[in-house]
């Protein structure tokens, strides 16, 4: 039998002197065996209680249960020994009868157990050690950052920060969203804005490439959980060669590596759905599968059938699977399949057919399959990656519109990287992807007297496909760093080519012992094409069927675009290049709090982003260019998560001006201030409390400032007039989150409630207006009341 | 709640030519009193909280100026308009053609009452991008630096001219323009729509609202009644005629001149009579002149028809096929505006050329207005006003 016990005053003096420290009495040996019957044996294994993970080179002693603790005095004898790389440990020789087990190791909580010794019997025991969670070199899994120190600045969350931060629900980008330079988007989904840039000319990493998207549709919760990644790491811009196609910045999100001293899992229920993962040792190799459900749909279709009134139905599901073996050498072979699903439906439910209604759909679905493999030749790492993707995406608006996308999607990414000198490192690689893909359009829009009158489909296939190469040089070693490099990049739509030619240089210097100053400067390129998806404007006719009267945020709704020709006729191919810069001055102030202050700017141009009317009527599709400047400075004030606290503010002034037709316009996420101020405690007993404070500016939106009758056919319509694009704003947004968690440590397990309550003191921030049907006075379309989410998590 | 496909087929707000409507959506096909204040719970993108909050019920006019129709009266045919059927004299083409002389038209009002059009502007316009004419004023302030007066050759310069101002102006309208060297269908351009801004008493005036229409920057039109409408150009068989004329082939089945010559053109029909009855009770009714003040109880549910004179009642061929045509009556809807609120659920509009109007009254005795505007399927368009007097039971 084994008991865990909190540490005693006097057993302290007895472990003392097993340990060899100084003391007023030393202990003796046990008295020695007779007989060999008269002995036993005492084996066993220390692991972490919770992880189950084996504890190397833990001391564990042996000792007379009597004395008890409140007995002072030395134990009469004590025996001990250190465990194995299994955490495994062998007592021989000891006396038969009760004995007391203390087992000892830096960064862990002591742990008194009792035990039986049998004579001539081996007796095994198991014994679980609770981590120390306020010692000062407590362990924390990091991301591996994958910016070279040359390049510029990326800031890494860890697992733990992501699971814990207040107001983010464990998801990994959402809690992107409290770093400096990311904005808050509208409505507080999920999409990252990354110093201004729109999501769409962002990166989105899982390892070596990128994700088709980086949240569900809604967007509720990332399509990655935060169990199956080690960790995250932004580079808001200046992202190296490395990186494309983007315009604007990178995340890179570390897949887990799966554990391999035993088999471990979690589970995970709220109100939104429901998670799982299971990970443990195959082979020589590891293995981790992760699955996920949410179930928003089914509440609020539930919710539908008591109110009868018609909401949106998000039902989302992802799932995650890692293998990682070792091969020949000291290579290693990673397998990855990951895939992410999405059905948004409004309806209201019937109660005569006992059915939902649906009067919209939209149905997003990928899948991808990665191998990597990384060997060492030397001085010299090779990586290679193949890759593949299906792509499907579905939107319907009853039977009148339907759109239709479809794309299989091969690609690669291989990787050389060599030390040429002591002070020189050679990076080169190449990736790209090649998706052929099929679309189709469906509209049905006229009906008369109960009869289709009209309908029409077009159908498209085509063939897209990026390729690039690189080259990285890495120069400079303790005092200052640079690297140059070059990306040269081919994109591919139907028969057109394009190319770019993209140089980026990034460096640091070390400007004292404590601060360091990073520099970054380069171009940035990616394909975009005309008439397909990202304007937002196929959305938008969605959005206006279901809520005509509805004024949302012009960027949030773009970005749901699905990419489906409108128009098979008039496609064409365009690049987009950014010139980025950005400069961070980083002082460690003490050894766990660090300040950052930086500033970036972002030139934007899109040869072709604007259409030109002509008289007559007509339009020509992509005819003008588009410009934009971003540009701004950010705080980040930090404490790095070590003991109890961790925690940060950060500040964010900027500008995003669009320059298109109608001249220069704020952007659609010219959010031009953003303060975080986030902290998490860790308390004893296995509490933890946190809370995260925002305050941004409204984001910008077009007003409506008079209303015209439009009569089309026999029906007439309000339609609103808008002016200036971007000219007005959303109040400004502010809102107070808390979360507290409680941990239940079971030797085989580890159980964890949280309560994570959002918008605390219930402020109304306003998302969207929504207008009179005749656009004739508006009401604001509120965001999320206070909502607190209750959950359970089990590890074990 | 949204109306989903199947609540359409059977529901009786559904008009024949619609599409897609929410229940509590805009006016769309049928009347734009189409639902009574109700509380209206939202979840957008399943984060935006509810909120509730009284909709005024689409067609109850406020201050600002509606424009609830226009139309356009041929009053002296053009170079294009020989051979057309004949029209009894009272009754001018509604369907006109490039180089006739054409009278303006609107009907526009807000909770006051109907608005003088002493100064109102109208304006020819295209229809950019499907946009309509408020992006075409736009697009000639921004390359023409204001607005042209019509003229005959206004379509090959310009994305919008000035057709008048004032009450009931007369234009000849410009004529279509192409590109001789190679005419087709894409570079086909002429005005295909008409509008009017009229200034709301105490509002911005007219000049200032054109100019913020077409100059920009629009910051505040909330005092501009604006409304456009598609120009009626027709009869069909002439167009192609034209168009043939022009050099640009018309791949649609056409009506053969030889035959569509006898029939009349389109007109507008005059209503001057309605049928007004009680839902609830059939023996309660009877037929009224619009000109009547009619009574009406409280809360009561009165259903409206306005009644279609047998001269007005034109037909039009339906092309079924090759060279198949069947002949069918042409089809009437009604839009409805009130000056009052009217009652709780259920109300709905019903369009149609044997439909009627059903609205729920009041709570409260008074008086109440209610104006008609009545189009048919060739969009002639014209209108009338109903006033009622709601009394107790």
């Amino acid at each position: 039998m084994t008991r865990l016990r909190a540490p005693v005053l006097g057993l302290a003096l007895g472990l003392a002197a097993a340990l060899g420290a100084p003391s007023s009495g030393h202990a003796a040996e046990p008295p020695s065996c007779e007989a060999e019957a008269d002995c036993g044996r005492l084996l066993g294994r220390v692991r972490v209680a919770g992880e189950r993970e084996s504890v190397v080179g833990a001391r564990v002693v042996v000792m007379p249960a009597a004395p008890r603790p409140h007995e002072p005095g030395p134990p009469l004898w004590t025996r001990g020994a250190t465990t194995d790389a299994d955490g495994r440990f062998v007592i021989d020789a000891l006396p038969a009868g009760p004995v007391r087990v203390v087992v000892l190791h830096e960064g862990y909580e002591r742990l008194e157990a009792e035990a039986t010794v049998v004579s001539a019997a081996n007796v095994s025991i198991e014994l679980y050690v609770a981590a120390d969670s306020a010692h000062e070199y407590r362990t924390v899994v990091h991301a591996r950052p994958s910016v070279q120190a040359g390049e510029a600045r990326s800031t890494v969350l860890s697992r733990e920060e992501v699971q814990t931060m207040p107001g983010s629900q464990g998801d990994a980008l959402r809690a992107l969203q409290n770093l400096p330079g990311v904005a808050r988007p509208p409505g507080g989904l999920g999409l990252l804005v990354l110093r201004g840039a729109p999501p769409w000319q962002s990166l989105t990493m899982l390892g070596e490439h990128p994700l088709p998207r980086a949240f569900h549709a809604l967007p509720l919760a990332a399509v990655v959980q935060s169990e199956s990644l080690d960790g995250l790491e932004l580079q808001p811009s200046n992202a190296s060669a490395r990186y494309g196609p983007l315009s604007g910045g990178v995340v890179q999100l570390q897949p887990h590596r799966p554990r391999s001293d035993a088999v471990h899992g979690h589970g995970e229920l709220d109100i939104t759905g429901a998670n799982a993962s299971v990970e443990g040792p195959v082979g020589n190799g590891s293995y981790m599968v992760a699955a996920r459900r949410g179930w928003i749909d089914a509440v609020l279709q539930g919710a539908a059938r008591v109110t009868n009134v018609g909401y949106i139905l998000p039902g989302l599901w992802d799932y995650q699977a890692w293998l990682v073996l070792p091969v020949v050498g000291d290579g290693e072979l990673e397998l990855r399949a990951l895939g992410a699903g999405d059905r948004v439906r409004n309806g209201h439910y019937d109660p005569i057919e006992h059915e939902l209604v649906e009067a919209f759909e939209f149905r997003s679905q990928f899948h991808r399959f990665d191998l990597v493999g990384r060997w060492s030749l030397g001085r010299t790492k090779l990586m290679l990656s193949p890759t593949l993707r299906i792509e499907q995406d579905h939107a319907t608006v009853t039977d009148f519109i339907g759109v239709w996308r479809r794309a299989v999607s091969p690609g690669w990414r291989a990787e050389l990287d060599t030390r040429l000198a002591p002070r020189a490192r050679l990076v080169v690689g190449t990736d790209g992807t090649v998706s052929p893909f099929r679309a189709r359009v469906h509209e049905g829009a006229i009906f008369a007297q109960g009869e289709l009158l009209s309908e029409s489909i077009r159908r498209s296939r085509g063939l897209e496909a990026v390729g690039a190469a690189y080259a990285i040089v890495h120069l400079g070693r303790d005092r200052w760093r640079i690297s140059p490099g070059v990306r040269a990049q081919g994109f591919m739509f139907g028969d057109e080519r394009l190319s770019a030619l993209d140089p980026r240089v990034g460096a640091r210097f070390a400007l004292g012992d404590r601060t360091t100053l990073d520099l970054g400067l380069g171009r940035y390129s990616q394909p975009a094409i005309t008439q397909v998806g990202l304007t937002g404007d196929l959305v938008n006719d969605l959005v206006d069927q279901v809520a005509p009267t509805a004024v949302l945020p012009p960027a949030l709704v773009s970005s749901f675009e699905p990419r489906v020709p409108a128009n098979a006729r008039a496609v064409g191919l365009r690049v987009i290049t950014a010139t980025q810069a950005s400069a961070s001055v980083e002082v460690e102030l003490t050894r766990q709090l660090d300040v950052r202050v930086g500033a970036f700017v972002r030139d934007f141009y899109d040869p072709r982003g604007a259409n030109i009317p002509v008289p007559g009527g007509s339009t020509i599709i992509g005819g003008a260019p588009a410009t934009g400047l971003d540009y701004g400075g950010e705080l980040l004030l930090r404490r790095r998560i070590t003991r109890r606290l961790y925690g940060w503010v950060a500040y964010t002034i900027m500008r995003s001006v669009r320059e298109g037709l109608d001249g220069p316009l704020p952007g659609d996420f010219d959010q031009r201030h953003n303060l975080v101020a986030l902290a998490s405690y860790r308390l004893p007993r296995g509490w933890r409390i946190g809370g995260r404070f925002r305050v941004t500016s409204g984001n910008p939106y077009p007003p409506v400032v008079g209303v015209a009758e439009n009569q089309l056919g026999p029906s007439v319509a309000s339609d609103p007039i808008y002016g200036v694009d971007n000219s007005e704003r959303f109040p400004p947004f502010h809102q107070l989150d808390l979360r507290i968690d409680k941990v239940w440590l079971r030797p085989q397990s580890k159980i964890t409630a949280y309560l994570d309550v959002l918008n605390v003191y219930n402020r109304q921030n306003v998302e969207a207006w929504i207008y009179q049907v005749d656009f004739r006075g508006r009401i604001a379309g509120l965001g999320l009341p206070i909502l607190p989410v209750l959950g359970v998590r089990i590890d074990y | 709640m949204w109306c989903s496909a199947r609540q359409r087929a059977s529901d009786p707000a559904e008009g024949p030519f619609g599409p897609f409507v929410p229940c509590a959506g805009p006016p769309g096909p049928v009347s734009p009193i189409v639902l009574a204040p109700q509380r209206k719970a939202w979840l957008f993108l399943g984060l935006l909280a509810a909120c509730a909050e009284e909709y005024r019920s689409p067609g109850v006019l406020t201050d600002d100026a509606v424009v609830m129709g226009i139309s356009l009266s041929v009053i002296e045919d053009g170079p294009h308009a020989g051979e057309l059927g004949p029209l009894p004299s009272d009754r001018p083409r509604a369907e006109v053609l490039p180089g006739d002389t054409v009278e303006l038209d609107a009907l526009v009002a807000n909770v006051d009452g109907v608005l003088a059009l002493d100064d109102a502007a109208w304006v020819l316009c295209g229809d950019l991008n499907g946009e309509g004419c408020l992006s075409s004023l736009r697009r000639q302030g921004e390359h023409g630096g204001g607005l042209p007066p019509c003229r005959e050759d206004s379509a090959a310069h310009s994305y919008a001219c000035l057709a008048g101002r004032g009450d009931r102006p007369q234009l000849v309208m410009p004529e279509v323009a192409t590109d001789p060297r190679a005419p087709s269908l894409e570079s086909l351009r002429l005005f295909a729509r008409v509008g009017v801004i009229v200034a709301r008493p105490g509002g911005p005036t007219t000049d200032e609202c054109l100019r913020q229409l077409v100059l920009g920057p629009r910051d505040d039109l909330w005092g501009c009644g604006i409304g456009a409408r598609d120009v009626p150009y027709g009869p069909d068989f002439r167009l192609s005629e034209m168009l043939g004329e022009l050099g640009i082939p018309v791949e649609h089945e056409v009506l053969p001149p030889v035959v569509a010559r006898f029939l009349p053109p389109n007109a507008a029909l005059q209503i001057e009579e309605v049928l007004v009855g009680d839902f609830d009770d059939p023996r309660i009714g009877g037929f009224y002149s619009v000109d009547e003040v009619i009574e009406v109880a409280v809360d009561s549910i009165v259903v409206l028809a306005p009644v279609v004179s047998v001269r007005d009642q034109q037909f039009v061929l339906l092309n079924t096929g090759p060279d198949s045509w069947v002949g069918v009556p042409e089809f009437v809807a009604y839009n409805v505006w009130s000056d009052r609120e009217p009652g709780g659920v259920p109300t709905f509009g019903y369009g149609g050329f044997v439909d009627d109007t059903r609205l729920h009254m009041p709570s409260d005795p008074g008086p109440m207005r209610l104006y008609f505007t009545v189009i048919d399927s060739r969009q002639a368009i014209s209108w009338f006003t109903l006033d009622l007097q709601v009394v107790a039971r």
